[in-house]
């Protein structure tokens, strides 16, 4: 807050040189300020849009601008409002908060020149802030074009006011694009070689966002179950070259081998580096591809079923589960090598004891039908079948909305209700082969994924949460069996919402033996996919250039190990070569223009050199041309006629081409 | 520098009517019309009796403007310039009585022989246009030319214009003596001031005007500003030059330059232009230095234009 001067009243100080100045410059903040809408809290939007509406009005109607009371007070209850909303000052929300409620205000005390350069200065860093909360396209472009108006608003602020009346901000806006267009080599310069950070670059506490839909590490009847309606992005898929069938698609996440008769949990992490496991050994072929993981605020990270090694910066553990180093807070990429068939080491005897526990006094009626089930075979693989047969022969039904189980989710589900969710069965038949000896556990990821023909990726959303079993098999190892899967599709009841996505899974043979899906995707999943496909690769180039992909692409031009110092050094010289080869180029460009009408008459004069005609330092064309006339009267008038012609096209307002056509013919026929 | 080579016909005749009282001064003749023309002023330098009067009656006639001169001398009061106001007894009131620099041309002859004071009021009333007198404003008619004549500085008794004043003036030019053959017509012929009775005007104050608006719309392109800015940065750097041209100089040039192009009906100016008005326009400003200390204007002026380069 500055103190009113009596030198602020001043006539002599004009708030802006050009009427377009402040007008511009409140439009810039209105676009800075509409992303912030969906993350800061609503008062200090409205506040933000109402005081430059107000300045708006003080401009356009003339009136006084508000007294250094009400100005106090205001900041007193911003700044009060704020401490109430966040506790605090500082850290992102509330830092940012500041920061616009007090840019808005500063609105209100914006007499002079200066002010608004502070104001536009402070808008830009306003932009910023932006992506401290979003990084998507979208809001990229929205803020692109608010950089356009606060650098056009900045050069209507250094203009004088033009008499007349003027289009409104356009020829300003104009020089803004055209000004950031020439900027447009350096950023990429600057984009491809700044040294890229391996942690999050604000070191920001409370970036985590509270509520992020996604799988947690314990599964309990309903809990994949509300995911199915969520059309969020989980992750997206690049493969290096073509994606495995449909029945392949199996995405591995958290693997629950723990229950108490309820809810299914993980193995808890230890704290720090868990521990690594042995990866399992692929059999025949493998695919290579690529995930971009969008935040979920856990660590495991999604990988087509089974990874064969970790990806850097993640670590393979028990159960063939990837684990990120830190929480998967901002979108993230990982490298990752997966076979679809593979083989166990042999098990460890704890985990076998794990993958066989029941807790005491759960599901007596599950147990006695494994038993019953399960009896005169001396095969595991036998057993599966059965069991596997049960849930097909018996009325089962799939459903999205599930009856409340509470007591004994697995019992009731089995005996009563006989309608559930993909977690029900895994569940339940988890339950059935632990009990009927054979080590089993329930796998939790995604299933499917959308091919998006434009990207050539794979997108997995949400609702294509799934879960799974897998048993114990001798001589094979874990091998996974999908339950649900063995439901036939008149037993399937699937909402209109979800019927497109979850349809093709019930066909009634098993997934394993399906071609990939093949729909024919109408107009508005075009729309959909392509837009898709837009936001893939922003989010594979964009945001996912990170240090390792820096380190791949100077590996392809010849440096494979750059050094931070060397990283700075390259991108030195290479700003000052694009500098300087701008500067060549408007140096090239500018005598292009003049070179048109000079060359001919260059090319005369070294014709006349030749003869030891030459023009005196500070001698004008004309005055040359008579000299070398009395010298040479042969050569009179044209070379006259020619030097009159040649002032006039340099110097003269309008250059018709047929002049200058003119004055290389005469050039031409003149015999020196 | 004989041939008039004035292609504007209005121009042309007008300057050709002063030539056949002038004789043999056509060049001296075109910088004082493109002086006025640029809404300049204009200081002759010379000794008295070359024709300084003579030219000014001419131009004023020629151009169809009233005419004033005021001899300077140094008991000359900045009242005896501007006016003054007078108690009328019939009307009981005072009644401003203007001054002879109420007119459209003014001769004010030997300007540095009245005092700082007197000169600072006209030099005044020159800039703005304008007299103050009393609380009162008096716009002084359009258009408005003055010049001045000064005598050179060895004569006695004499204030010579500080180099502040100087600036004021767009052109400073000197007629010299005329050539024998001119000086032989002039003494045979019939008295000057009956010829200047008999001229007949070549053009009217509004026609003047319009020449002054339309000496604005000349065309200048970006190289000839190339080439001005390399003259006056020239002027600034080299030893030669003391005191380089001042930001006020160079928009003298230019508008002095932008008149003489319309003088030969051109609508652009070219590098020749500049180089006709330099020595009228700089030679006043600059200042000699090095190897050049002795160098008269005319020839500091002719080593600024050798030494820089047509871009």
């Amino acid at each position: 807050m500055r103190l009113r001067l009596p030198l602020e009243r001043s006539p002599l100080l004009p708030l802006a040189p050009h009427p377009s100045a402040l007008y511009l410059t409140l439009l810039a903040l209105a676009m800075t300020l509409l992303p912030h809408t969906g993350f800061q809290p609503l008062w200090i939007s409205a506040l933000a849009y109402a005081l430059i509406g107000w300045r708006a009005l003080v401009e356009w109607r003339g009136w006084r601008l508000p007294p250094l009371s009400l100005r106090l007070a205001l900041y007193a209850a911003t700044l009060a409002g704020i401490l109430l909303s966040f506790h605090a000052l500082h850290g992102r929300e509330a830092g940012t908060a500041f920061l616009l409620g007090m840019l808005a205000l500063k609105l209100l005390e914006t007499r002079t020149r200066r002010d608004l350069v502070v104001v536009i200065f402070i808008g830009y860093f306003g932009v910023i802030t932006t992506f401290l909360f979003s990084e998507t396209l979208p809001v990229a472009l929205w803020m692109v074009a608010a950089t356009v108006t606060l650098t056009a608003a900045l050069i209507a602020t250094h203009q004088l006011p033009t008499q007349g009346r003027q289009r409104a901000g356009r020829p300003q806006l104009a020089t803004a694009g055209a000004l950031l267009l020439q900027a447009l080599p350096l950023m990429l310069i600057l984009f491809l070689l700044f040294p890229r950070h391996t942690g999050p670059l604000w070191g920001l506490p409370e970036v985590r966002t509270a509520a992020v839909t996604g799988l947690s590490d314990t599964m309990q009847p309903g809990s994949i179950n509300q995911l199915v309606f969520s059309d969020a992005v989980a992750f997206r898929a690049d493969f290096a070259d073509a994606p495995p069938p449909a029945g392949q698609l199996y995405w591995r996440g958290p693997v629950l081998t723990h229950t108490d008769g309820r809810s299914w949990r993980a193995t808890p992490l230890p704290p720090g580096q868990p521990p690594r496991a042995t990866p399992a050994t692929a059999i025949g072929s493998y695919y290579d591809y690529t995930v971009i993981l969008e935040a979920h605020g856990e660590r495991w990270v999604l990988a087509l079923d089974v990874p064969l090694e970790a990806p850097s910066g993640a670590t393979l553990i028990e159960g063939y589960q990837l684990i990120s180093r830190e929480t998967i807070d901002s979108r993230s990429r990982f490298q990752l090598r997966s076979a679809p068939q593979w083989r166990s080491e042999p098990l460890t005897p704890e985990a076998w004891l794990d993958a066989l526990q029941l807790p005491d006094g759960y599901h007596p009626r599950a147990r006695a039908l494994a038993n019953q089930l399960t009896a005169g075979s001396d095969n595991d693989q036998e057993r599966v079948a059965r069991v596997l047969a049960h849930f097909r022969d018996q009325p089962f039904y799939y459903t999205e909305r599930p009856p409340l189980l509470l007591d004994d989710p697995v019992d009731q589900f089995l005996f009563e209700a006989q309608r559930g969710f993909c977690e029900h069965y895994a569940a339940a038949f988890t339950v059935l082969m632990r009990a009927a000896g054979v080590p089993a556990r329930v796998v939790t990821g995604y299933h499917g994924g959308q091919v998006n023909p434009l990207g050539n990726h794979l997108t997995v959303r949400q609702s294509d949460a799934h879960a799974w079993s897998e048993v114990w098999l001798e001589g094979r190892g874990w091998t996974r069996v999908d339950p649900t899967s063995v439901i036939p599709p008149s037993r399937v009841e699937l909402s209109q919402q979800t019927q497109r996505i979850r349809e093709p899974a019930f066909d009634g043979r098993t997934l394993d033996e399906r071609p990939a899906p093949h729909w024919q995707p109408s107009g508005l999943d075009h729309l959909r996919m392509g837009w898709d496909s837009v936001n893939h690769r922003w989010n594979r180039w964009v945001l996912g250039y990170s240090r390792e992909e820096q380190e791949r692409l100077f590996g392809r031009l010849g440096w494979p190990q750059l050094s931070l110092r060397g990283l700075l050094l390259t991108l030195l010289l290479a700003v000052g070569i694009a500098a300087v080869a701008t500067f060549a180029l408007l140096q090239l460009l500018g005598r292009e223009r003049v070179d048109k009408v000079s060359r001919p008459w260059r090319r005369l004069l070294q014709r006349l050199a030749r003869h030891g005609h030459r023009p005196e330092r500070g001698e004008p064309p004309t005055r040359f041309a008579q000299r070398i006339e009395a010298l040479q009267p042969s050569l009179a008038p044209q070379l006259s006629e020619i030097a009159a012609l040649y002032t006039r096209l340099r110097y003269g307002r309008d250059t018709d081409p047929a002049d200058l056509s003119c004055l290389r013919r005469m050039v031409r026929r003149l015999r020196v | 520098m004989g041939r008039l080579d004035v292609n504007n016909p209005q121009l042309h005749t007008a300057l050709s009517r002063m030539g056949e009282i002038i004789v043999g001064k056509e060049h001296a003749l075109k910088l004082a019309l493109t002086c006025l023309l640029a809404r300049g002023h204009l200081l002759i330098e010379d000794v008295p009796g070359v024709g300084k009067t003579t030219l000014s009656h001419v131009l004023a006639r020629t151009l169809g403007l009233d005419f004033s001169r005021v001899q300077f001398t140094s008991d000359l009061l900045p009242a005896d310039i501007l006016g003054v106001s007078i108690f009328d007894r019939a009307s009981n009131r005072f009644e401003f009585r203007p001054g002879p620099i109420f007119a459209q041309v003014v001769l004010a002859d030997e300007v540095n022989r009245a005092t700082p004071k007197t000169q600072s009021a006209l030099l005044e009333a020159m800039e703005e246009q304008q007299v103050s007198l009393e609380g009162a404003t008096h716009r002084l008619p359009e258009p408005f030319f003055v010049i001045a004549t000064q005598n050179p500085l060895y004569q006695i008794g004499t204030f010579a214009l500080p180099e502040s004043q100087l600036d004021r003036f767009l052109m400073r030019l000197s007629l010299g003596y005329p050539s024998a053959a001119a000086e032989r017509a002039l003494l045979q012929g019939v008295e000057r001031r009956q010829l200047i009775e008999q001229l007949q005007p070549a053009l009217d104050p509004a026609a003047l005007v319009t020449l002054q608006h339309q000496v604005e719309q000349i065309h200048v392109a970006e190289p000839l500003l190339d080439y001005l800015q390399a003259l006056l940065h020239h002027s600034r750097h080299s030893a030669h030059f003391a005191a380089g041209l001042s930001p006020r100089a160079g928009l003298a040039l230019l508008r002095a330059a932008r008149a003489w192009a319309l003088l030969h009906d051109r609508d652009h100016v070219a590098p020749e232009d500049i180089q006709a008005v330099l020595p009228g326009v700089a030679g006043h400003r600059l200042r000699a230095g090095g190897d050049q200390v002795d160098a008269g204007p005319e020839q500091l002026a002719r080593t600024l234009l050798d030494e820089v380069a047509i871009p």
